[in-house]
């Protein structure tokens, strides 16, 4: 019951006295109260049981017995007894279903009987105290139904309409025929019930402080009985316009049948109804007036019901209608001035009087003045002022209002509160309420000396607030009690609303509350008394040194986020690299085992993995032992064998990245990623896409963010569904800190966060940051940053977490427990890492301790026979590993050719445009920045192209296409040939076509760009170049420049086959172009001014090696003369055969082709293999790669290093100085190091840092590959190509004086830092003393190699030898590299 | 010739069954298998054809052996072959033929590579008999290894998270394809009262049953639960979104499924049973406003996605949507056409497709011209960048299923989460006991309370199965309340006057036996010391390779696939329900979707997914 305590702190006077004393103490206030009482309750006594079907005196004698018997019974003394409207549904339904009428009413008389006794039993149970087990909303729910009922019911009477039009309709339809109702109205009895109803709504409203004593019913009496009079309707009328009373005398007496038993369902249902919602109502009455009471008198509701019980009981007997406390007459009585029981009784007594003596008069009351009363009571009952009130409090309570309202009217009262009561439950359990704490005591109370704490725990609500009421019932008055609000998750109106009665109770006991932590908890509404939530769902303890304060520099933060990203930039750009080039400043285990423990990569294999490669032999235990001793000690030796071979050690795999932003789950129960990445992803991939989608992003001109909110402002969509978010997108001070702060909170964190964020998908944000620094990358160009990546992303996270975790979410750090982590602090390194460590030194050392041996050999044998030779041809190559094979047969082949190894750009830094393209192409090494630019300027084929378009009207394109499509395909299963869409290595430039290599006499620029090279330029390119080559003398007549590429098909990494020292690109171009440059004329003059000269027979030939397909084409044949042409003739037969043994050679790798058949048959395999669109590993790229060799080539030409050596020819005799080497070694780290590292890692962990296989590979808007159509972008290389790849570091041998050496590579820090910090080995072989040398610690020590060397004199033999891998596991994939061997 | 077609998809299933005598390594002896068995469907089917156009090309039929015969249904192995059923079939062998072919090389040394032909094979063997089948059973069983190979080959890369989860949700919403049609084969007994015949179709218009309660609502519902069936399995609205998601594995199977075979057989299917909605013209609008709204917003998605695969597949979906258009107009002959074309084309672009960037980048070094700004005034503009905007959300269908499928689903079951695994026996066997001692004593039940007793047992099963559903911490619990759902499910076909204890044993019988394969699956990994909560994904198919194969085949067995008697079991009780008892359809429905749902999820969580031990490379979730 609402709760009306104006009153209720007026007085602190004397309390009344009770029994006799207490009526004389009282006597007058009790009597004038008890009349006005009276008043009230005898029309709507009458009306009550009128409605109920009772006889309407019995009403009268109810509230007779409720007055003169229970008075001595009842534990409430304000309270007054007598029928309530609550009631008429139930009593009505009963009679009804008893049949009607008498016999109806007297079935319900044997209900009654019952319930009163069960009432009874309540009582003696003390069952009064379970009245809080039902929610307040829903007995107020419960109430307007009622009242709902009544109104329908009444509305009916107050017209005056006949009672056969409403027989057998149910409240709801009774309400749908008031239109018919109003129709058959008879107009003089509306009146009457009319005015009434003005009189009863009206009256309250009056203000004046006399009239307002008067009692509304009174009034209305006073009315309709004189209009009746005055109508006639006693005998105008129909005879059910006024009520039948007649005498109470003659009506009492034994009126109960108890025959209703035979009716087991019904009887039981009702008799539950009546003691259930007869003592409810009773005891919320008791409550109420408790509160209203001036003197706070302490009620006993048990005392209570077992009067109400046995009046019930008695009353029934007599044929009375049941009976409560009831509540609006006793609130009349405490507000004029009752004081004692004696007032009840009075008001009885008043009743019997009248009752006996004026019922004559009581019949000229018409129906509809009592209808008009009872009316009035419905619309209190269900006032739109409850809906209201309820919605305050809290929606939820409005909800189950509703609910139990709706149960009610549509099926009865009992199911209306049972689900009032369910949807309660329900919806605590939705607001994080477990089932059991539902029903489990809530309440831990502590006594300490004068103070109790009272720690109420996870729920406190309606269904378990009998046991903390009765826990709160043993605590002593007048302590200091602290009510403990913060380990609690929920806690209801209900329980607020009784506390609230609890603490103002103690208080006034003299007692003292204090409530600790209730401000942490949420309302759900403003209401002070709404149902609350808590925010922190448990505290716990903060670890010791904890800090969250720290400051965020975004401008560092997000250059430390660029530097650690992975830096790959397009597909089509594909340069290999370090992947731990962020590392690089380390030492190279120190940094491998950091980034291991940052970011969760595997960088070294695992220990059993080392375990086996000892146990198959390939690493060799000298080799073991000589490295545990080399870094160990001796002394060492026998224990560091042990913990490497026997002792256990698991792999933990926990990295330090992720950590902070693993906490969303752990809140909210969903996976944010799994929300935000496919909608970020494809944002983003749309945004930078570069030609796969038919409609690109409409608006990236001025970056991300304004292109979203462009979007966002003209387009009637979004890609957010949080209003927030869009109002953030479109606010002027939108910054990274603010939506950090949203997400995030504690400014310490930011960091942390962003890393956490962007490393979850680092494919993404490194080609941005890679884009960022060098947009070139992209043909079409976007405006990007990273920054305003990651705050897209921020709002993509806000967007989902409003959606799904509630608008109630807080930002990760608010319950944080942790520090902020500095992810990137020093990394202690355990024994594992140590144990590792050792385990690849070994393994690297195996192979390498192998190439030192045969090369010292070699070094030994070639100081004996040193014979110049009458060579044949001269063939410059690039010095990528995948030519160590074509070298060395062509050396094989034409023993008096000489080969000749540099980095394939050939001193040309340009930029090459192609004939009628619209972009330059860089061809050189990543860190050059060209000056020049070298056009095509003529070609004889035009460069093709095909449109194509997809759609609706794809339909009819479908129809032709399909079958053409699979015609063509299924042919090219079984004869590949070269298509359109195959990357054709040789299509970049037209192989006719002309290029402009020299500049005009006045340099024209193009962006920057000088158009072709001055003659000048020219001279001293080749110069460098020759002189660095040891080719100042001694040139063949034709010197070819073999340039190399690859071509692949239904490849997107075709870029990682080509030329790593033109940036990704075929090196053909550089070819020619150098070429030009030593065929011209002027060059020449200028060379021989300088000393070089190259005589007029010597003729350059640029070509390129297509490195796939085994094929080599040359380039401006038609410059050479005649005689050099026939020699090229002569030496093309050889170059094929040389092809031919390539081919073989790689073949043997290759499980599809078979190399025991004939090699032209193999070579025309190998051919296919470049232009099949079902062959994922058209070649092997770098796969293998270990060595780089600086030195001259007869040093390593009768070696059989089975294509895993860079080769750079330099002559240690030309360069005294050192200035040659320097020149030399520049690009060589960075170039042959940067594949072999890139190469490593892949290897080492092809899931984080390689691409995975290939196979399932999507093309992501032409700028890179994802596995699926809402993964993230996957950087490196993919499985295909570093199957068979031993992951060793580079090991670089020089073949020059160490100190020469070492004072040459410090004079290039950056460069020095390679081999330094280990991630380069370096040997170098002494010309002196052909004693090899290894850099440690920053000097040179002796090393001797102790392996055993092969020697073999069929190189066919060798290479036909080794098996097929079994599996790509590096334990079989590594088995077929061939060892070193010597031939010859 | 009859017999021929019988003969056709025993091919496959053998060289099936070879292959699994090799191992991973034999590569070559797995891919002459699998030609092989190709070659002999080649060479059957060229004789079949000779023989087909010899006499007239009609429709051809073979009656097989009845499995399973009882008074008011059978169950019998029928093949069906017409010109439409041709057509698909000379499309799949060939497109199979040549993606073997491919995948010879493509797929080598993989790590999977007998596991990827062992499901293409399997696949075959399904797509065979679907495109056979000459009842609505048959039929059924080769749809449903159509959704357990796509499964499976979506999940190829079962270490990563994003192919094992993309796997589920795409297998969860075939099954209420799959369920689709179970009602389907429902309903249509108790339309004409016993299975049907793909070859007598034309005649049964008409002869309808005389109890049918409500004519045109059979009349409607028959078709309705086709076209969805079809509407699932061929990616139309609202149901788009799987196919991009389902492109996880190797290049090649996506194109033969989500690129060809697989995603059209909704198509088949509603070509198939023309003759059941020929005359509902409310269906045929259905279908065709499907259609070209599928068609028109596929096209919209495709045209602004940047992935290409994704493109191909909504392209795809795109001519799918134009193929029931085809369809609801009764042409089905230019839909047959259209599919043979779409098939071949996206099979093809799709195998070629990581060559787009080579391809068009070096294009673009010719012919680029960077497009014009978007104007972003005026409401066509506006327009403009709406549709693009719906078009990169795949106009919201992925959020959809999401929001409207599973959130509901998923906050129905933790409903019961304070079940724990004491309460849920004490609460599931006494009821059982109780309605199983009614069962036989049916006499002391007042009827009134008899009636509803089928539903309250259903509605006990679904509570189990929700539970099961969300389930979080013990696989063992969440597999045991599979199998009391289940024993709750027959508890409710039991009450029915056409009981038979036989068809019951049935049903059980095959879930008992998967039921106690799976605990002890389980329990091996647990006592090997492996964790086997359901709160993330173990992956434990890198340790236990075979382990999980063998709980596949319990799961199979337990969800009913047509690997056990189970599902002729399944089959027949299902047939018991009434006309009049749609609550209890619904329940059932909904019990076995969701009991298919919680299967998969307990299979994946515990055998798919990343490996939790640190000794290895594992991807990251994103990739």
């Amino acid at each position: 019951m609402s709760s009306n305590n104006t009153q209720s702190n007026t007085s602190t006077q004397e309390v009344p006295k009770d029994w006799l004393e207490g009526l004389k103490q009282n006597f007058s206030s009790d009597l004038t109260s008890g009349f006005i009482v009276f008043l009230l309750a005898l029309p709507l006594s009458l009306g009550i049981a009128g409605a109920s079907g009772f006889p309407p005196i019995m009403g009268v004698l109810s509230a007779i017995i409720g007055g003169v018997f229970a008075t001595f019974l009842t534990g409430s003394p304000l309270s007054i007894k007598g029928p309530a409207a609550g009631l008429i549904v139930i009593v009505a339904g009963a009679v009804s279903e008893f049949g009607g009428g008498t016999i109806g009413w007297q079935l319900t008389l044997g209900v009654m009987v019952v319930a009163g006794l069960i009432q009874v039993l309540f009582g003696v149970l003390k069952f009064g105290k379970y009245v809080d087990i039902f929610p307040l909303s829903a007995i107020h729910g419960m109430l307007a139904a009622i009242g709902l009922i009544i109104i329908a019911k009444q509305v009916p009477v107050l017209l005056n309409v006949d009672p056969a039009m409403m027989k057998g309709k149910g409240p709801i339809s009774l309400i749908l025929h008031i239109p018919e109702f109003i129709a058959n109205l008879d107009p003089k009895v509306s009146i009457i019930g009319a005015v009434s109803l003005v009189l009863m709504m009206g009256w309250p409203l009056i203000k004046q402080k006399h009239l307002k004593k008067i009692p509304a019913p009174l009034l209305v009496l006073l009315f309709a009985i004189p209009a009746g009079v005055f109508m006639g309707l006693k005998d105008g009328s129909p005879d059910y316009t006024l009520i039948k009373v007649g005498n109470i005398a003659e009506q009492v007496g034994w009126n109960v049948d108890f025959s209703g038993v035979s009716v087991v369902g019904v009887f039981i249902k009702y008799v539950i109804m009546v003691a259930l919602v007869g003592s409810l109502e009773s005891l919320l009455t008791v409550k109420a007036i408790d509160m209203m009471d001036p003197f706070k008198r302490k009620s006993d509701p048990n005392k209570d019901i077992i009067a109400v019980g046995v009046a019930n009981t008695f009353a029934a007997v007599l044929g009375g209608i049941p009976m409560i406390s009831e509540v609006a007459r006793s609130s009349a009585n405490v507000q004029n001035g009752g004081k004692t029981r004696w007032a009840n009784f009075f008001h009885g007594v008043f009743l019997l009087i009248f009752a006996l003596a004026a019922y004559p008069l009581l019949e000229m009351i018409p129906n509809a003045a009592l209808a008009a009363m009872l009316i009035s009571v419905g619309v209190k009952l269900a006032h739109p002022k409850e809906f209201t009130h309820m919605y305050k409090i809290g929606p939820e309570q409005l909800a189950i209002f509703l609910t139990t309202i709706f149960f009610t009217l549509f099926e009865d009262l009992l199911i209306g509160i049972a689900s009032g009561m369910a949807l309660k439950m329900v919806l605590h359990v939705l607001r994080g309420a477990s089932w059991k704490s539902l029903f489990k005591a809530a309440i831990v109370v502590e006594e300490d000396g004068d103070e109790v704490n009272i720690h109420l725990q996870e729920a406190a609500v309606f269904s378990n607030y009998m046991a903390i009421k009765s826990r709160l019932a043993t605590i002593p008055q007048g302590k200091h009690v602290f009510i403990d609000f913060t380990k609690l998750t929920l806690i209801d109106h209900s329980v607020m609303e009784n506390l609230h009665h609890f603490i103002e109770d103690y208080t006034n006991a003299g007692g003292q509350v204090t409530l600790v932590g209730l401000e942490e908890m949420k309302a759900v509404s403003s209401h002070p008394l709404a149902a609350r939530k808590a925010i922190i769902k448990s505290s716990i303890e903060l670890k010791p040194g904890f800090d969250s304060a720290g400051r965020f520099d975004e401008e560092k933060v997000l250059h430390d986020l660029r530097h650690y990203l992975p830096e790959q930039a397009a597909l089509k750009d594909f340069v290999h690299h370090n992947s731990l080039h962020a590392f690089q400043d380390k030492e190279f285990f120190d940094a491998i085992f950091t980034a291991t423990e940052i970011f969760g990569i595997h960088s070294t294999f695992n220990i059993n993995e080392y375990r086996k490669l000892y146990k198959q032999g390939r690493i060799r235990p000298d080799i073991l032992d000589r490295v545990i001793v080399d870094n160990k000690g001796i002394d060492q030796l026998g224990k560091y064998i042990h913990t490497m071979l026997e002792k256990p050690f698991t792999h933990t795999n926990s990295p330090r990245i992720g950590r902070l932003r693993k906490k969303w789950k752990h809140q909210y129960h969903f996976d944010l990623n799994d929300r935000v990445q496919p909608i970020l992803f494809r944002v983003i991939g749309a945004y930078l896409d570069q030609g796969i989608a038919i409609d690109h992003f409409p608006l990236t001109d001025n970056g991300l963010l304004a292109g979203i909110r462009q979007l966002e402002e003209h387009s009637f969509s979004s890609f957010f569904n949080s209003k927030r978010v869009r109002q953030l997108l479109l606010s002027d001070n939108l910054s990274l800190v603010h939506l950090l702060k949203i997400v995030v909170g504690k400014e310490a964190y930011y960091e942390q966060y962003i890393f956490d964020q962007q490393f979850s998908h680092k494919g993404w944000s490194g080609i941005i940051g890679a884009i960022e620094t060098t947009p070139e990358t992209l043909l079409f160009s976007k405006s990007i940053v990273l920054k305003e990546f990651i705050m897209l992303e921020l709002l993509l996270e806000i967007d989902v977490l409003d959606t799904y975790a509630g608008k109630k979410w807080q930002s990760i750090t608010t319950q944080i427990d942790v520090a902020p982590e500095n992810y990137f602090a020093k990394v202690e390194h355990g024994e594992l890492h140590e144990v590792l460590k050792l385990w690849q030194l070994a393994f690297e050392w195996d192979y390498y301790d192998e190439v030192l041996a045969a090369l010292q050999n070699v070094a030994l044998k070639k100081v004996k026979e040193q014979e110049p030779k009458k060579k044949s041809f001269q063939a410059l190559f690039c010095i990528d590993d995948r030519e160590d094979s074509i070298r060395r047969h062509f050396e094989y082949i034409d023993p008096n050719c000489e080969t000749i190894g540099a980095p394939g750009f050939f001193g040309a830094a340009i930029n090459f445009q192609a004939f009628g393209s619209k972009f330059y192409e860089k061809n050189c090494p990543v860190p050059i920045t060209p000056k020049h630019l070298i056009k095509e300027v003529e070609t004889k084929n035009q460069h093709k192209t095909e449109g194509s378009n997809k759609g609706l009207f794809g339909f009819v394109r479908s129809l032709a296409l399909g079958f053409v499509a699979t015609s063509r395909f299924a042919i090219d299963l079984y004869k590949p040939k070269m298509r359109p869409d195959i990357a054709d290595a040789y299509s970049h430039m037209d192989i006719h076509g002309k290029l402009k290599v020299e500049a005009d006499a006045n340099p024209k620029f193009e962006n920057g760009l000088q158009i072709g090279y001055t003659v000048e330029e020219m001279a001293d390119v080749v110069y460098g170049l020759l002189r660095n080559h040891g080719m100042t003398s001694g040139l063949t007549d034709i010197v070819y420049l073999i340039a190399h590429g690859s071509s692949s098909a239904n490849n997107p990494h075709h870029g990682a086959h080509d030329c790593g020292a033109c940036s990704g690109r075929p090196g053909a171009v550089n070819a020619r172009v150098f070429a030009h440059m030593t065929n011209h004329k002027g060059v020449r003059a200028m060379l021989a001014e300088k000393g070089m000269v190259i005589e007029d027979r010597t003729q350059f030939l640029g070509a390129m090696h297509d490195t796939a397909s085994d094929e080599i084409r040359y380039y401006d044949r038609s410059s050479l003369t005649q005689v050099n042409f026939k020699k090229h003739e002569e030496n093309l037969k050889s170059i094929e055969k040389a092809l031919d043994l390539n081919a073989m050679e790689r073949a043997r790798r290759f499980a599809s082709i078979d190399i025991t058949k004939d090699i032209s048959n193999v070579r025309q395999k190998i051919k296919e293999r470049s232009v099949s669109y079902f062959e994922p590993r058209p070649e092997l790229g770098h796969g293998t790669n270990a060595l780089c060799f600086v030195g001259s080539r007869p040093m390593v030409s009768d070696m059989f290093l089975d294509r895993r050596a860079f080769h750079q020819t330099y002559d240690y005799k030309s360069d005294p100085d050192g200035s040659i080497l320097k020149a030399v070694l520049g690009p060589l780290p960075i170039v042959c190091g940067g594949i072999n590292l890139e190469y490593y890692f892949s290897r080492m962990d092809i899931e984080k840092m390689g691409a995975g296989t290939k196979l399932p590979h999507h093309v992501m808007g032409l700028i890179g590959v994802t596995n699926s159509a809402d993964g993230d972008l996957r950087p490196g290389l993919p499985l295909q190509m570093i199957e068979n790849h031993d992951p060793v570091r580079l090991l670089m041998v020089i073949e020059q004086n160490p100190s020469l050496v070492l004072e040459t590579l410090k004079s290039s820090p950056e460069n020095y830092e390679w081999f330094d910090k280990g991630w380069i080995h370096l040997v170098v072989n002494s010309p002196e003393d052909n004693k090899l040398y290894r850099l440690e610690n920053g000097a040179f020590v002796l090393y001797t190699p102790q392996s055993v060397v092969n020697h073999s004199n069929n190189i066919l033999g060798l290479i036909g030898s080794t098996k097929e891998m079994e599996s790509n596991h590096i334990l079989d994939a590594t088995k077929e590299n061939i060892p070193v061997h010597i031939y010859n | 010739m009859e017999n021929i077609i019988a003969i056709l998809p025993l091919f496959p299933l053998v060289g099936l069954l070879i292959i699994q005598l090799f191992n991973n390594k034999s590569e070559v002896a797995i891919y002459r298998t699998a030609m092989l068995s190709v070659f002999g469907v080649i060479g059957s089917l060229v004789v079949l054809t000779v023989l087909w156009i010899q006499n007239g090309m009609g429709s051809v039929s073979f009656d097989g052996p009845i499995l399973y015969h009882s008074k008011e249904s059978e169950f019998g192995v029928n093949f069906f072959l017409d010109t439409f059923g041709w057509v698909y079939l000379m499309v799949s062998t060939i497109i199979t033929s040549l993606i073997f072919k491919f995948s010879k090389t493509y797929i080598h040394r993989e790590k999977g590579f007998k596991r990827f032909f062992s499901n293409m094979m399997f696949f075959y063997t399904g797509l065979l008999v679907v495109l056979l089948a000459g009842n609505l059973e048959i039929l059924f069983i080769g749809w449903e290894i159509l959704g357990v190979t796509s499964f499976f080959l979506i999940g190829f890369y079962r270490e990563r998270y994003l192919p094992v989860k993309n796997a589920l949700k795409v297998v969860s919403l075939y099954r209420i394809a799959d369920i689709a049609l179970l009602c389907g084969i429902w309903i249509c007994h108790h339309y004409y009262g016993h299975s049907i015949h793909f070859s007598t179709l034309e005649t049964l218009k008409g002869s309808t049953q005389p109890h049918i309660m409500n004519e045109s609502f059979y009349h409607f519902m028959i078709p309705a639960i086709f076209l969805l069936a079809a509407m699932v399995k061929s990616a139309q609205l609202p149901f788009s979104s799987w196919v991009p998601r389902a492109m996880e594995g190797p290049t090649t199977s996506s194109a033969i499924f989500y690129g060809s075979l697989s995603v059209h057989i909704g198509v088949f299917l509603l070509i198939r049973t023309f003759p059941f909605w020929e005359e509902n013209f409310v269906l045929r609008t259905m279908m065709g406003s499907i259609g070209v709204l599928t068609a028109i917003i596929a096209t919209l998605t495709a045209r602004v996605q940047p992935s290409v695969k994704t493109q191909i597949g909504y392209s795809s979906i795109a001519q799918i949507g134009l193929m029931f258009v085809w369809v609801s107009m009764g042409w089905s002959w230019l839909a047959i056409i259209h599919f043979a074309c779409n098939a071949f084309l996206r099979a093809y672009q799709l195998l070629v497709s990581p060559s787009i960037l080579s391809y068009r980048i070096h294009n673009q070094f010719f012919d680029f011209v960077k497009p014009k700004m978007q104007s972003t005034e005026g409401f066509f503009n506006k327009l403009k960048l709406t549709v693009y905007v719906l078009g990169l959300k795949e106009f919201n269908l992925d959020t959809m299923m999401f929001r409207f499928l599973w959130q509901p689903l998923k906050k129905a079951g933790n409903l019961f989460s304070f079940l724990n695994i004491q309460t849920t026996y004490v609460l599931a066997i006494p009821p059982f006991l109780v309605g199983f001692y009614a069962v036989f004593n049916q006499e002391f039940i007042p009827k009134a309370i008899l009636s509803y007793l089928p539903e309250a047992f259903a509605l006990f099963g679904l509570i189990f199965i929700l539970k099961a559903f969300v389930e979080r911490k013990s696989a063992l619990n969440a597999w045991v309340l599979i199998m009391v759902n289940q024993l709750y499910q027959s508890l409710t076909f039991m009450f029915n006057e056409e009981f038979d204890m036989q068809q019951v044993g049935l049903f059980l019988s095959g879930i008992l036996i998967s039921t106690l394969i799976g605990i002890y699956s389980i329990n091996k990994l647990r006592i090997q010391g492996e964790k086997v909560s359901l709160n993330r994904f173990h992956g434990h198919s890198f340790e236990h390779p075979r382990l999980a194969f063998v709980f596949a085949l319990a799961c199979l067995g337990l969800s009913g696939f047509p690997i056990t008697p189970t599902f002729i079991g399944e089959d027949l009780m299902l047939g018991h329900i009434h006309e009049n008892q749609y609550p209890l359809l619904a329940m059932l429905v909904l019990n076995i979707i969701l009991d298919g749902l919680v299967i998969f999820r307990i299979y994946s969580r515990l055998f798919l997914g990343p490996h939790t031990k640190g000794y290895h490379e594992v991807a990251y979730r994103s990739s």
